[in-house]
């Protein structure tokens, strides 16, 4: 997928990392509340090696909303943009927002559809960057 | 009878929807006259303006399927009196509406 800093971002590029994968949209008040925990996890286990990939739903958003919501959050990970729904429709269907936490086998342990609760997410992130 | 209480979340909707949702709800902010906060949510007190009035007829409409999660209550008072809506939901709901209507906490 494209990525809002022009790169392109795809989930092979992290075999073996603890990834979570989120996906959002700036009309989505939900998605905008958990957005300061994400960022908080995303710099608490970054030294770790967790990678946190932000999905905007951009086929239904505006790139200018979204490159503003970036920087007023200061938002720390890459962002995918979903440009015509084809990721969305693959992966959580309609609903927003909703996370995956995939472990450094390529496997979903942990799916929250609506806000994720960060002292929950924490648990679960720094058991599978145990040693 | 009780419903259950779904997550707070947004249904993807057609590229228009959201600029449509926003331009609505930019709207019918700047018509707030009250707001009270509900234990699972807002009520939002209008002028009985008939313009108003249908406004709010299509913030039920869109919310109904963008926010699954939503009760919504449209009261129209007799003889031109107020409008009321009322949004409540699981926890989380009245910071949820008032983040998203940018009303005062």
């Amino acid at each position: 997928m494209p990525a809002l800093d022009g790169t392109t971002v795809q989930l092979s590029d992290y075999q073996g990392k603890v990834v979570l994968l989120n996906m959002w949209a700036t009309w989505c008040p939900p998605c905008v509340r958990e957005t300061p925990r994400l960022v908080r996890l995303s710099q608490q286990f970054a030294d770790r090696g967790l990678v946190v990939i932000g999905v905007n739903t951009l086929f239904q958003d505006e790139r200018s909303k979204v490159e503003t919501f970036v920087r007023d959050q200061q938002i720390p990970y890459p962002i995918a943009l979903d440009t015509d729904g084809a990721f969305a429709q693959q992966y959580v269907g309609r609903l927003m927002p909703t996370s995956y936490l995939i472990d450094q086998q390529g496997r979903i342990v942990a799916t929250v559809v609506g806000e994720v609760d960060e002292r929950q997410l924490e648990e679960q992130i720094a058991a599978l960057l145990v040693p | 009878m009780n419903q259950p209480l779904l997550p707070i979340v947004c249904t993807l909707q057609p590229a228009a929807f959201a600029q449509r949702r926003t331009d609505l709800l930019d709207r019918v902010r700047a018509h707030v006259r009250e707001q009270r906060v509900l234990d699972d949510g807002v009520a939002l007190r209008f002028d009985g303006d008939p313009a108003h009035r249908e406004d709010l007829l299509e913030v039920v409409r869109l919310e109904r399927q963008c926010c699954a999660f939503l009760t919504i209550r449209l009261t129209v008072s007799p003889a031109g009196g107020p409008l009321w809506l009322e949004l409540t939901g699981p926890p989380g709901t009245a910071s949820c509406i008032r983040d998203e209507m940018g009303l005062a906490t």
